[in-house]
């Protein structure tokens, strides 16, 4: 097949599962129809997602882009749907398919008692269709259609146990804050339009070098035109990918069942934001200051989101403010313009994170629970899957030779030495090499509590199966999160499979941070942050193996704090939410009520009903009424137009 | 064409009316079928056959009405009217297929929307300034009529402001019209474009067709009716009022407002675009804090027409030498947004009808859970909602996002403020969705209502269906109104370069 047949094959492939999804739930055919189109469609996809990486990579081919049907054409503005798929596609793409494919065999064991086993895997399919159109799309409007239609699937996800108070406002909220980045995207695509005449993201990108001097004036502020599409832009990026102030969604986005968790809000929907940066990078390198921001955010995120980590009980809020820190070094590599670095991790983070949160579920499925005082010593009772959880919280820590390793180690470098002009640099790398001892910190503190010599609660009592499908899907992530990581950089070193993305940025060819692999074992013994990750696994230890220390740290008023995410909810809820909701009552209240609609209708209603009134002396009825004040105005236009017409 | 089209309508309206409740129940809905069906026929053929002249207007149909005064039964379709007519076709569709419509009860329901039907046809297609007056008010009746006699409790005071709200503001219309006929010495709509008016005319002209138009909008602070009508109207009534009726007011600025007083519309432009900048940030943040869904949509549709008027009128502030093209895409992109609200709001209104139905209530704290009883309709309803706060791949996107594009070029920080539309939508629109649909089952009542049945389902999934197909190819739409948007944008801005330069 050609690259044409196979990328269509590939886009829609998501959608037939999905359509045949909608055909099992809506003829309430046998559950098991329901995982078993999901298998098929999901295995077929990874396939052909892995053949085109493979066509690609054997290829000299820097990109294929076809359109597919024009979807509004004017003179102002053509928009077209079609791909655009070069090497970084290909990489997000045998990604997604892999990750999502995981997650659909986890689930068929994670949410075998459902009532809404069928729907699950729908919305399942759906996502996944969405998120390769986000992939594949080569114009900004197509893009934000998988964008948003990803947020959609999101909320129907986050909110699936939808009987539940707190799954309801979480989702609420996860749309709502995702809304002001989806208003920044807006905004930034109709920047585009202005500035270019089109949204399609290669004739932007190509047409830069004649933007670069435009500018609006902006309430007295001379602002570039590209600076300030580029901010919309990571208005949107902030949304998407968490990045504070509007990462609140984030853990609430637990609510969810697990295996979505680990999919969407670990792998693939929250990095999306990080994509949308690494096909626009051209945008970005003409913007600095927005890089600057970038970096600021991602680095405070990486640090203090992480640290949050570690005073949660729940192990799946661990591994959610641990996906936070994580994207935060994604989105502050992009700040430095380390592109190929922050795509490595993005990758290599799929699959660890995927698989963190997999165990997770699994000790749910197991345990039936996810409370790390009572999962305490059970490592040693399910030696397995305590494995898995320590394969993905070791490649989490960035320990050689794990996955997460070459990543994190490269990153943190960029981050220590940007290659760019950088404000606040000291901070940044403060965050960055810190937040690696903190990462390591709270996951080692969840691996030394699983393997704890400690008496074990009753739970083990209980211990359920875990079932062929949910450890294939663990062992399955496994295997990345240990070797993907180096394969990936020996490939960047040859210039195979990152190589060629760079070079089709050819704008920014030298500037950017890059790192052989050969030298990242050199580079690791004399950087900072392989140490400062073996120091938080070493203090880890001592915190979890000293019960009187831990009670006191968590029990403080910083420990609290910290503990509730800094208190952001309620900051938000009583900063924000009641005040505009306040403001809008009162508006509701005095303005609609009693000035407007009072005001129109007793001023002007009854006022001309009055003296209607008094004309006729009579009290009139309802219908009368109506005609009198049809006469009194057809009395008044009649004077009035007369006047008009003697006037002319 | 276009009077068989027009005459079917009456006549299907009148037949129902007269005779509905002589015929038997079953018969009742297949005729009512039959005649939507042929009303559908129709139009999709003029859609086929659409060849227009010189002028953009095809099947015209052109003979003298009152001769001594120059009025003229004229009638056309251009690409605005096609897409318009197409709208109100299919709402009388989704009115006819749903439970409402059917019964021995259901042949006032059936009569009355096929007299809206034809008022609203009739407006669309008039190129008469008296006939399109005649239409414009005509189209109060059938409205008035079902809020007063099917509605709730309230009904008497809600049809009352509703028809003294908009027979006021819109008689003063007549008087426009008039003065327009006088001085021209004809009725033609295109004639008038023509007209050189003075200033001050124009000026005073064109503040009483816009307080016609922006009643019917409804255009703050003129949209207190709105909110008051919808709760005490019937289900069909509701869908027909905001899916059809506010339309007209559009319509109104399309084929009245713009063409006829450029000037003067060039002038107050900005007026305009403030107004409709503060009513769709005040109509958002009500609709926030509203707990009755029927008034919560009606605000919706106020956020949704202030974005209209705001693509109406954005071309007079857009930068000159993109003025044309851009300025046509955001009329187009209004006039999308017509179609997307006439969708979404339409569909919403029957999809909370269906909850009335079942037990009477319209504040949200009375829902509660209804998600794990009535599924598809949650599905529906909430996928309506999406389409309503423009989820891009829904038609309220393609229209939110032409008309943003537009607002961009006047400036980034009101297009900041029309993009808040957005986040507003999602506010109240999701807010709504969690009370009623997620969370707890909270009464028996809840518990007990019956799912949804088919003829309930089929206007949500016909108004789900248009909303997708909009937003996956909106091409098929805005070609044909590219053209008239051009067209008229074009004229507008020549009328304002003879006058300024």
């Amino acid at each position: 097949m050609g690259y044409d047949s196979l990328i269509k094959t590939l886009w829609l492939l998501p959608l037939v599962t999905t359509l045949l999804g909608i055909g099992v739930v809506a003829l309430q055919l046998e559950r098991c129809w329901a995982h078993r189109v999901a298998i098929m469609g999901h295995v077929l996809s990874l396939t052909v997602a892995l053949g085109l990486g493979w066509r690609f990579m054997q290829q000299t081919l820097t990109h294929t882009a076809a359109t597919i049907y024009t979807w509004l054409s004017s003179p102002a503005l053509t928009i077209a749907v079609g791909y655009y798929v070069d090497r970084t596609a290909c990489l997000m793409l045998a990604m997604v398919t892999f990750v999502a494919l995981a997650v659909v065999l986890f689930s068929v064991r994670y949410m075998q008692d459902d009532p809404g086993y069928r729907h699950f895997f729908v919305y399942v399919s759906g996502f996944v269709f969405m998120m390769l159109t986000l992939v594949l799309a080569d114009d900004l409007v197509v893009l934000f259609m998988g964008w948003e239609g990803m947020g959609v699937m999101s909320y129907a996800l986050i909110g699936y146990y939808l009987s539940k108070t707190s799954a309801a406002d979480a989702a609420y909220k996860a749309f709502v804050v995702n809304r002001i980045g989806d208003m920044g995207m807006l905004l930034g695509i109709a920047g585009c339009v202005y500035a270019q005449g089109s949204t399609h993201i290669q004739t932007l990108l190509l047409g830069l070098p004649g933007l670069l001097q435009e500018s609006v004036v902006l309430l007295g502020y001379d602002v570039g035109v590209v600076p300030l599409v580029a901010a919309c832009f990571l208005l949107g990026v902030m949304a998407k990918s968490a990045q504070i102030p509007l990462h609140i969604w984030l853990p609430g986005s637990m609510e969810g069942p697990t295996p979505i968790s680990a999919l969407i809000h670990a792998a693939t929907m929250v990095a999306s934001g990080v994509y949308l940066v690494l096909r626009m990078a051209v945008l970005f390198d003409a913007a600095p200051w927005v890089q600057n921001i970038m970096a600021l955010l991602g680095a405070s995120g990486a640090l203090w989101l992480g640290l949050v980590a570690v005073f949660q009980d729940d192990i799946k809020k661990v591994a959610a403010y641990s996906t936070l820190s994580q994207l935060g070094y994604m989105v502050a590599a992009l700040g430095v313009r380390a592109y190929s670095l922050a795509l490595l991790h993005l990758i290599v983070h799929a699959m660890f994170k995927a698989l963190l949160f997999l165990a997770t579920g699994a000790y749910k499925t197991a345990f039936n629970t996810q409370d790390i005082t009572k999962l305490r010593g059970l490592g040693w009772h399910a030696p397995w899957l305590g494995l898995a959880y320590t394969t993905a919280a070791l490649s989490l820590s960035g320990v050689p030779p794990f996955s997460g390793f070459f990543s994190k180690e490269a990153i943190v470098h960029s981050l220590v030495h940007p290659s760019t002009e950088l404000w606040g640099g000291g901070y940044v790398a403060f965050c960055a090499v810190f937040g690696v001892a903190v990462t390591s910190f709270y996951s080692f503190q969840v691996v030394w509590s699983l393997f704890a010599r400690t008496p074990v609660s009753d739970v083990l009592s209980k211990q359920q199966s875990l079932g062929g499908e949910m450890s294939a899907a663990l062992i399955m992530l496994s295997i990345p999160s240990v070797v993907l990581g180096g394969v990936m950089f020996a490939f960047t070193e040859q210039g195979g499979l990152l190589g060629p993305v760079r070079a089709n940025w050819s704008i920014f060819v030298g500037k950017e941070a890059t790192l052989a692999a050969a030298n990242a074992m050199r580079l690791a013994l004399t950087e900072p942050s392989l140490y400062c990750a073996l120091l938080g696994m070493l203090l880890a230890f001592f915190y979890v193996h000293n019960p009187v220390w831990t009670a006191r740290v968590q029990k403080s008023f910083l420990g609290q704090w910290l503990k509730s995410g800094y208190a952001l909810d309620r900051a938000y809820e009583r900063f924000i939410w009641q005040p505009w909701r306040t403001a809008a009552s009162l508006v509701a209240y005095y303005v609609e009520q009693h000035t407007i609609d009072a005001g129109v209708e007793k001023g002007v209603a009854l006022g001309t009903w009055q003296v209607a009134s008094s004309v006729s002396g009579v009290y009139v009825g309802l219908v009368k009424r109506s005609i009198q004040i049809m006469l009194m105005a057809a009395l008044g236009m009649f004077v009035v137009g007369l006047w008009l017409i003697f006037k002319s | 064409m276009c009077s068989v089209l027009l005459m079917q309508s009456i006549l299907s309206g009148f037949f129902f009316l007269c005779y509905g409740r002589r015929v038997r129940a079953e018969y009742l809905s297949w005729i009512a079928a039959v005649s939507a069906v042929v009303s559908a026929a129709i139009v999709a053929a003029m859609g086929y056959y659409f060849t227009p002249g010189g002028d953009g207007v095809a099947f015209v149909e052109n003979v003298a009405w009152i001769e001594q005064l120059g009025v003229r039964y004229h009638v056309g379709v251009d690409g605005f009217s096609l897409v318009f007519c197409a709208m109100t076709v299919l709402i009388t569709c989704a009115v006819v297929s749903s439970e409402e419509a059917k019964g021995l009860e259901a042949s006032r329901c059936l009569g009355l929307t096929f007299l809206a039907q034809a008022s609203a046809l009739g407006v669309f297609m008039a190129r008469d300034g008296l006939l399109f007056y005649f239409f414009w008010e005509s189209s109060l009746i059938p409205l008035f009529l079902a809020i007063g006699m099917d509605g709730s409790q309230l009904r008497r005071g809600a049809a009352y402001k509703f028809f003294v709200y908009t027979f006021v503001c819109s008689a003063l219309l007549l008087l426009a019209v008039l003065f327009l006929g006088y001085k021209s010495q004809s009725y033609d709509l295109a004639s008038w474009e023509r007209l050189p008016l003075g200033f001050y005319e124009q000026s005073i002209l064109f503040w009483i067709s816009v307080l016609a138009c922006a009643v019917k909008v409804p255009l703050v602070p003129l949209h207190t009716w709105l909110p008051d009508a919808h709760p005490e109207a019937p289900t069909y009534g509701s869908v027909i009022l905001a899916a059809t009726m506010l339309k007209l007011g559009g319509y109104g600025f399309l084929r009245l407002v713009l063409p006829v007083f450029p000037e003067a519309s060039s002038y107050f432009a900005w007026v305009m675009l403030a107004l409709a900048l503060c009513a769709l940030v005040y109509a958002g943040l009500l609709a926030w804090v509203e707990e009755d869904v029927k008034k919560l949509i009606a605000y919706s549709s106020i956020v949704h027409m202030a974005v209209v008027v705001l693509g109406l009128f954005v071309v007079f502030e857009c930068p000159p030498a993109v003025a044309r093209d851009v300025g046509a895409l955001a009329v187009v992109g209004a006039i999308v947004q017509m179609l997307a609200h006439a969708f979404s709001s339409g569909g919403l209104f029957m999809g909370f009808g269906a909850l009335y139905k079942r037990i009477g209530k319209r504040m949200m704290q009375d829902y509660g859970g209804v998600g794990s009883v009535m599924p598809l309709l949650s599905l529906l309803f909430c996928g309506l909602m999406f389409n309503n706060s423009a989820l891009p791949g829904t038609s309220g996107f393609v229209g939110e996002f032409l008309v943003l594009v537009g607002v961009f070029h006047v400036h980034p920080l009101l297009a900041l403020v029309a993009a808040s539309s957005v986040l507003l939508t999602a506010l109240y629109g999701l807010l709504c969705v969690r009370k009623v649909f997620f969370g707890q089952v909270v009464s028996f009542e809840v518990d007990s209502m019956a799912r949804l049945s088919a003829r309930e389902a089929m206007p949500l999934i016909l108004f789900s269906a248009a909303a997708l197909w909009v937003g996956l190819y909106p091409r098929g739409v805005t070609t044909v109104l590219m053209e008239p948007a051009t067209q008229l944008v074009v004229s507008m801005l020549r009328a304002n370069k003879a006058v300024g330069g």
